[in-house]
C-alpha cells in the first residue's frame, strides 16, 4: 500500500501546540522541514509558537494559513474532540499522536473518518499514534521519530 | 476494569431494569443479618471479579437460616477462580418463568456495538452460541426502542414479550454508552410470571481509558490498588509488582514485556515492573525509580527506554537525582537510546552503580546485568 501521504502541498496545523508535547514537538517538527504553518489551542489565539501562529479554530487555521492537515497532540479525553474539529474543517488527512484514547472515541474516530473518507497510515483511516506517516516518502525526518534519533536498530522497528 | 455485580445493577435499576434486592455484606453477621430481612429467602453470591462463579460454587440459593449459615461457612474466606471471598451478596429470591442473556459489547475489530440476545440463558450459554441474535450498532450511535422493536418482532421469540425486551436492549445499549462499558452482560436475565424481565446477575467490563470521566469507577479502581500500585498512579505510571529479584523500567509495556521475558529466561524474574508511558520527566523518573527501589528484593535494576517524544536527558536526570537522594548503590543497568541520547548517556556515565548500554539490543543489557550480578 502507499504509505506515502504528505507532499509539497502539505500544510499542517499542531492541534494542542500550546501543550507541553505539543510545544516541545512542534520545536522538532519546525526544525526538520517546513510542513507546518499553524497551531490551534482554543483560548490562546493570538499566541505564536516557534514562530508559528496559533488560532482558537481549526477552521481559522484553514481560514488564513490554508492548512490541509493535522497532527494532534491533545490529551486522550480531548481527541475525539480535536477529531472532529479538523473533519469538520473539512481536513482529510490527520495524524493522532496520542495514547490512552478510549475505545469507544476510537471506533467513533475511525467510524466518522471512514464515513467522510478522511485518510491516514496503512488502514486509509487516521489511527491513534500513526507517528509513522509522517516518516516515510522525501519528507522523512519531518517528526519526532525521524533520522535525529535514528540508531544501530533493525530495518523494520516498531514503536513502543 | 471489572464493576462488581451490586454497583452494575445499581446502574441497571437507574434505567428502569428491574433487579432483586439485595444487600452487600462485607461480614458474616451482616450477610446473616441481610438474610433475615429478607426471611432467609435468599441467594447468597460470592462477590469476585469474574464469571464462572456459579459453576465454581460460588453461589447458592438458601430457604431457611441453617442453610444461610452453612453456605457462608464454607464460602468465607475460600477462594473461587483465584479470588478470596470477604463480601458477598444477599439477594431475594425471585420465582421465574424462564432464563434469558443478553449483552453489549464493542467489537473492536469492527468498531460496532453488538448487542447480543439468545432464549437459551443461564450457566451454559457459551454452547449455544449459534442460537444467538445480534443487533450492530454503529459507533457513537443510539438504539432506540423501536429499531429494536424491528428486529426483536422477526426473531420468532416464544417465551418473552418482544416490546419489554426491546426495552431492555434499547437501555443495555444506552447504558453500556453512558459508562464506556466494553461489555456489559445481563445473564441469566430473567422473566417473571407475569411477563416483566429482571436482571438477575450482571458481569460489566468499563475501559480503563475512560475512567477520567466517571469519577466513581475511578474511586473503586484505587480502592483496588496496592499502597505502591497508588503512589505509582499518583504520578501517572504503571506499576506491577512481582514475584522475582529484578527492577524493570520501561518506556512502553511492550518494551517491558520483552525485557521482562529475557530477563526471566536467564534466572533473573522480575521483582517489580513500571511502565512510564508518555511524558517523562525529571521528577516522573525520579520517583519511579525509588519505587522500583523499594522493596528489599530487589537485587538488580534494568532501566530499558526509547525516547521519541520523550526526552532521556530528563529521564537520566531523574535517575541521577534518585539515586543520589537514596545513597542506593544496587547495580542498574541503563539502556537509553533516543531522543537526547547523547546527553542522557554522559549524565548516567558519571555515576559508579549505574552502567550504561548504547545499541539497540536489549539482550545486551540483560548480559550485562547478568555479568554484574554474577560478579558479586
Amino acid at each position: 500500500m502507499k504509505n506515502v501521504l504528505i507532499d509539497k502541498e502539505t500544510r499542517a496545523v499542531v492541534q494542542g501546540i500550546t501543550g507541553k508535547v505539543g510545544r516541545a514537538q512542534t520545536h522538532w517538527m519546525v526544525k526538520a522541514g517546513k510542513l507546518l504553518v499553524a497551531g490551534v489551542t482554543p483560548g490562546k489565539g493570538g499566541q505564536e509558537v516557534e514562530g508559528l501562529p496559533v488560532y482558537d479554530t481549526v477552521g481559522e487555521a484553514v481560514e488564513h494559513r490554508g492548512v490541509n492537515t493535522s497532527v494532534i497532540f491533545v490529551p486522550p479525553l480531548g481527541v475525539l474532540g480535536a477529531v472532529n474539529e479538523a473533519l469538520d474543517a473539512g481536513i482529510r488527512l490527520i495524524v493522532i499522536v496520542t495514547e490512552y484514547v478510549p475505545v469507544r472515541d476510537t471506533i467513533i474516530i475511525r467510524h466518522r473518518a471512514g464515513l467522510i473518507g478522511a485518510r491516514g497510515n496503512r488502514s486509509q483511516l487516521p489511527r491513534p499514534l500513526c507517528t509513522r506517516a509522517w516518516e516515510t516518502g522525501n519528507h522523512a525526518g519531518v517528526t519526532i521519530s525521524s533520522r535525529k534519533y535514528r540508531c544501530n536498530r533493525p530495518q523494520r522497528h516498531t514503536f513502543l | 476494569m471489572i464493576v462488581p455485580e451490586d454497583y452494575a445493577k445499581k446502574y441497571l435499576a437507574q434505567y428502569g431494569i428491574l433487579t432483586p434486592r439485595g444487600t452487600i455484606a462485607e461480614s458474616r453477621a451482616e450477610a446473616l443479618a441481610a438474610a433475615r430481612q429478607l426471611d432467609f429467602n435468599v441467594v447468597v453470591k460470592a462477590v469476585i471479579p469474574t464469571g464462572g462463579r456459579g459453576k465454581a460454587g460460588g453461589v447458592r440459593v438458601c430457604r431457611t437460616q441453617p442453610e444461610v449459615e452453612l453456605f457462608l461457612e464454607t464460602l468465607w474466606g475460600k477462594e473461587i477462580l483465584g479470588y478470596t471471598v470477604h463480601k458477598v451478596l444477599v439477594e431475594e429470591v425471585v420465582d421465574i418463568e424462564t432464563e434469558l442473556y443478553a449483552a453489549a459489547h464493542v467489537d473492536t475489530v469492527s468498531g460496532y456495538t453488538n448487542i447480543l440476545f439468545s432464549e437459551e440463558g443461564g450457566v451454559d450459554v457459551e454452547s449455544a452460541a449459534d442460537e444467538i441474535k445480534i443487533i450492530s450498532v454503529d459507533p457513537g450511535a443510539d438504539l432506540p426502542v423501536h429499531r429494536v422493536r424491528m428486529h426483536t418482532h422477526t426473531w420468532g421469540l416464544s417465551g418473552v414479550n418482544p416490546d419489554a425486551l426491546s426495552f431492555f436492549l434499547s437501555m443495555l445499549h444506552r447504558i453500556s454508552a453512558d459508562i464506556d462499558a466494553t461489555l456489559l452482560e445481563v445473564n441469566p436475565l430473567a422473566v417473571l410470571y407475569d411477563g416483566s424481565l429482571a436482571a438477575l446477575d450482571c458481569k460489566c467490563e468499563v475501559d480503563e481509558n475512560a475512567l477520567a470521566r466517571h469519577k466513581d469507577f475511578k474511586e473503586m479502581q484505587r480502592e483496588t490498588l496496592s499502597e505502591r500500585e497508588l503512589k505509582a498512579s499518583e504520578f501517572g505510571v504503571s506499576y506491577v509488582p512481582l514475584e522475582g529479584v529484578i527492577g524493570v523500567i520501561t518506556s512502553g509495556a511492550g518494551l517491558g514485556m520483552a525485557s521482562m521475558d529475557m530477563l526471566t529466561e536467564r534466572g533473573l524474574p522480575p521483582a517489580n515492573f513500571l511502565d512510564t508511558g508518555g511524558g517523562i520527566s525529571e521528577d516522573m523518573l525520579c520517583r519511579a525509580l525509588k519505587l522500583i527501589l523499594e522493596p528489599s528484593e530487589v537485587k538488580g535494576c534494568l532501566i530499558n527506554l526509547y525516547g521519541g517524544i520523550n526526552r532521556m536527558k530528563e529521564a537520566a536526570n531523574g535517575i541521577a537525582k534518585a539515586l543520589e537522594e537514596t545513597g542506593d548503590k544496587r547495580t542498574i543497568v541503563a539502556k537509553i537510546l533516543g531522543n537526547q541520547q547523547e546527553e542522557a548517556w554522559d549524565i548516567l556515565s558519571a555515576i559508579p552503580n549505574v552502567h550504561v548500554i548504547k545499541v539497540f539490543q536489549t539482550e545486551q543489557a540483560v548480559d550485562k546485568l547478568e555479568e554484574l550480578l554474577r560478579q558479586q
